[in-house]
């Protein structure tokens, strides 16, 4: 092979070969323009497989760095799926029908179950996953008028079950301002809200939550305005039945309401709740007007759906509760 | 260390650039040196020995083919001159028995160069060079417009068979295209596009070896009879075999 000097540099020469390649050779005493043969080529040496010794360096450090960020996920997956995923706190709300629902951390409602049978009709083909607790609320309760459940003069309760304190009065706020916005073109309804405990799946314990929820009671009640009237009957008063009816709360009721509701919810609920409760009352004693006052009849209306009643009401919190807000 | 991890940013940086690299080497050249005189027994001298140039070149191959996990530098360049020079010392072996011209069996007679009748045919050369050091002169002026320098090729220069038979088709291709040569002269862009469709290369060939392309359609284009008598052989069609 025959090879035309293109190029002489110091150290090396530029050759051009009879098949069009240009190479790099040796440069022994060449001149351009010159044919030579048998040069010696410059080779070409494979890169070194061996990793660069800054890379090998690095190595265990990557490995560090991948367990490192694989503890972020799941640090970060746990808050998210116990922010999210687990239930924190829970709301029955019966009319008559009941369903509970499950909330996470956010607020947010992750499981609906009907509480009674009533309940589960009411959730036939409902699929509340993920909506908010208010838009849940709302959405039951039209379908519970379509379903003839709910009509005027009827009664809403909502159970909250919640280890804190101030989503308790957030949650109770929430609902009755919002449920009674919501029917009041509509309906005159009765709004109640209590401290539940424990019936729902809810990871907090029994015992916990009953102590915490003792508080809750005794500032909310007086707060929320038509609670002392109608929360009377609520689940948790079996119990403390001779305490509960007497005199204290009655008096307690027109009084607390102008006090301390006036600002937060200037409301219709209680103004027209005091009069169409005796109104309704003899008309449908399905568990409102009557119930308030007499506790036997509430447990009957209770009775109604006993696994409720049981489930719903730990007794100690409920006694402990109502005897200091007695006293 | 510190001068030994000068050296090798050096070095990387002689990867990329053939100044560089030549600079390197002129600065390293007593190295060189001595490499190579521990290799012969004896201090190379300069025009004579062929040695040194292989040992320059191997300092090149060593410069291109570094890496930190080689290890230093120099010992990694000693190393490969020493086994460069080994190389070139059994190919020069096959031609042992041969007499150098310059050498007399006598101390009296005449050496062997002086008593070939060669002048007139030594003369013809010297033409034969000189124009073809104008082609190539001209050729390299050209090829910097297009921002392209010899060694550059070199490096571009297709490895694989059949990488260079591909490059080589769309030489042909533009050969019997003048018009594709014309365009190419006035825009000094490479008309990559016609190549591909005209040749049946693939178009990633042809842009990877675009310096290569430059310099072999520079070549088909008027005024370099000679280097393309030199490369006739792929002109004709024949790929390369």
């Amino acid at each position: 092979m025959k090879y035309i000097v293109m190029e002489c540099r110091e150290s090396y020469a530029v050759l051009l070969d009879e098949e069009g390649r240009f190479v790099k050779a040796a440069s022994l005493h060449y001149e351009v323009g010159q044919t030579v043969e048998n040069p010696v080529l410059m080779r070409d040496i494979p890169p070194s497989d061996k990793a660069d010794p800054l890379r090998k360096r690095l190595r265990p450090l990557a490995g560090t760095a991948a367990a490192l960020a694989a503890c972020l996920v799941l640090v970060f997956g746990l808050r998210f799926y116990q922010s999210h995923m687990t239930v924190y706190s829970s709301i029955l709300l019966s009319i008559n029908p009941a369903v509970r629902m499950d909330l996470n951390r956010e607020g947010e409602v992750i499981e609906l179950a009907g509480a009674n049978e009533d309940g589960v009709l009411l959730l036939e083909r409902y699929d509340g996953e993920g909506k908010s607790r208010l838009t849940v609320t709302e959405e039951l309760i039209d379908r519970a008028i379509d379903m003839g459940f709910l009509s005027e003069g009827g009664r809403i309760s909502f159970s909250i079950d919640t280890p804190d304190e101030v989503l308790f009065q957030e949650y109770g706020l929430e609902l009755r301002e919002g449920v009674t916005a919501y029917l009041a073109e509509r309906f005159t309804v009765t709004i109640e809200i209590t401290a539940g405990t424990g019936e729902s799946a809810a990871e907090p314990s029994a015992e916990d939550p009953a102590e915490t929820e003792a508080q809750p009671q005794e500032t909310f009640s007086p707060a929320s305005s038509a609670a002392p009237e109608t929360t009377a009957p609520a689940a948790t008063q079996p119990p403390a039945e001779t305490q509960a009816p007497t005199a204290p709360p009655q008096t307690q009721a027109p009084t607390a309401p102008p006090a301390t509701q006036a600002p937060t919810v200037p409301s219709p609920p209680p103004a027209t709740q005091a009069p169409t409760a005796p109104a309704t009352a003899p008309a449908g004693d399905s568990g409102y007007g009557d119930s308030g006052y007499e506790p036997p009849d509430s447990d009957s209306s209770y009775e109604e759906q006993p696994e409720g009643d049981s489930a719903y009401a730990p007794e100690d919190s409920g006694d402990s509760a109502y005897e200091d807000d007695d006293d | 260390m510190k001068n030994e991890h000068e050296l090798s940013e050096q070095v990387y940086k002689a990867k990329e650039d053939m100044d560089a690299a030549d600079r390197l080497i002129r600065s390293y050249l007593p190295f060189i040196r001595s490499e190579t005189a521990r290799f012969l027994g004896r201090p190379p001298e300069e025009g004579r020995d062929d040695e040194l140039s292989i040992a320059m070149i191997a300092f090149h191959e060593a410069i291109r083919g570094y890496s930190r996990s080689r290890g230093a530098f120099l010992s990694y360049a000693a190393m490969l001159i020493k086994s460069r020079l080994i190389d070139y010392r059994r190919r020069e072996k096959r031609h042992q028995g041969q007499l150098s011209l310059d050498s007399s069996p006598t101390e009296e007679e005449p050496s062997l160069g002086d008593t070939l009748a060669g002048d007139p045919d030594h003369s013809e050369e010297i033409v034969l060079r000189d124009a073809t050091r104008a082609e190539i002169e001209e050729l390299s002026a050209q090829m910097k417009l297009f921002g392209v320098s010899l060694t550059d090729v070199a490096d571009n220069c297709p490895r694989q068979q059949r990488t260079l038979a591909a490059c080589c088709r769309a030489m042909q291709f533009a050969a019997g295209n003048p018009s594709l040569l014309d365009d190419f002269l006035r825009t000094r862009r490479l008309p990559i596009a016609a190549l591909c469709e005209g040749s049946g290369v693939e178009r990633k060939t042809l842009e990877r070896h675009r310096k290569y392309l430059v310099a072999l359609l520079l070549i088909c284009t008027n005024g370099y009879e000679l280097i393309r008598g030199h490369l006739k052989q792929v002109l004709k069609g024949g790929t390369a075999k």
